[in-house]
């Protein structure tokens, strides 16, 4: 039987007339594409988690004020709030570079919750973790780009345009990335599985 | 990958941004040059990963939006 998927278009209308179950199964729909967006950008789990509740408070004042107009494109349009707070964060740190690896931040801390017993969850869970801090280590731009197309779900024409350079430019820095990703899962012999 | 498309081509095409007649073509020269087919299952295998290395913000996250959404 085919299960009926309320839209994000009829979640925001519901929200927006004062539904807050409506805005709890947005954020649930979207809120792992917006974490891990933000967890590769900040390369950091506490700025993520601020940047993440900060990107929804976003949200709901453009909601509640009526100015959303971004119709059909929730998603992309939540990722770009997300990474310009990212980068307004930057800016506020001072950092050209995305954050240097800190003892904080370990591979521990991006690990979820599980059953010690469970052996295999927990390989798994550590080569998807591992893959995870190998995409953080890729160039900015390169990140900026396999976020926004993958998770963000943006046009290259979109991207482009929210990065301020050419489609053929957002297209090679996509290229690059996976070129890079590749490279870096050969040379930390993580085994991909289909 | 085959002489007529390029890496970029094939990153297009699997986020459907490849308009007919390219796309017809693409599918074609995948279906058909076994040299693409191995190319472009690295680059599916490469992308889907993605997916799977998705982890949720901690429940307290969204329990402060929420919060936030009530009082706002």
């Amino acid at each position: 039987m085919r299960k009926f998927v309320t839209s994000d278009k009829t979640l925001i209308a519901q929200f927006i007339k004062g539904n807050q179950d409506s805005l709890n199964q947005l954020i649930k729909r979207h809120q792992s594409k917006v974490f891990t967006s933000l967890i590769i950008l900040v390369k950091n789990r506490d700025v993520a988690e601020d940047l993440f509740q900060e990107t929804f408070i976003k949200v709901i004042k453009t909601l509640k004020s009526g100015n959303y107009n971004e119709e059909g494109k929730f998603l992309p349009w939540v990722i770009r709030i997300a990474h310009n707070l990212a980068i307004d964060h930057f800016r506020r740190e001072k950092r050209v570079q995305m954050v240097r690896d800190t003892d904080e931040y370990s591979v521990m801390n991006t690990l979820p919750f599980y059953d010690k017993n469970v052996e295999d969850k927990i390989v798994v869970d550590q080569i998807h973790s591992d893959l995870r801090k190998l995409i953080e280590e890729l160039p900015v731009e390169q990140k900026e780009v396999l976020i926004m197309r993958h998770y963000g779900n943006m046009s290259f024409k979109d991207i482009a345009e929210t990065t301020e350079v050419s489609i053929n430019t957002s297209l090679g820095r996509m290229r690059y990335a996976l070129i890079n990703l590749r490279k870096l899962i050969k040379e930390h012999n993580i085994v991909l599985q289909a | 990958m085959a002489p007529n498309f390029t890496l970029s081509d094939y990153i297009r095409y699997i986020y459907n941004e490849v308009d007919f007649p390219d796309c017809a073509l693409i599918q074609r020269t995948i279906d058909t040059d076994p040299s693409v087919q191995v190319d472009y299952s690295k680059l599916v295998l490469s992308l889907g990963f993605l997916d799977r290395i998705l982890i949720d913000p901690p429940v307290y996250c969204v329990d402060n939006i929420m919060q936030y959404a009530r009082t706002a």
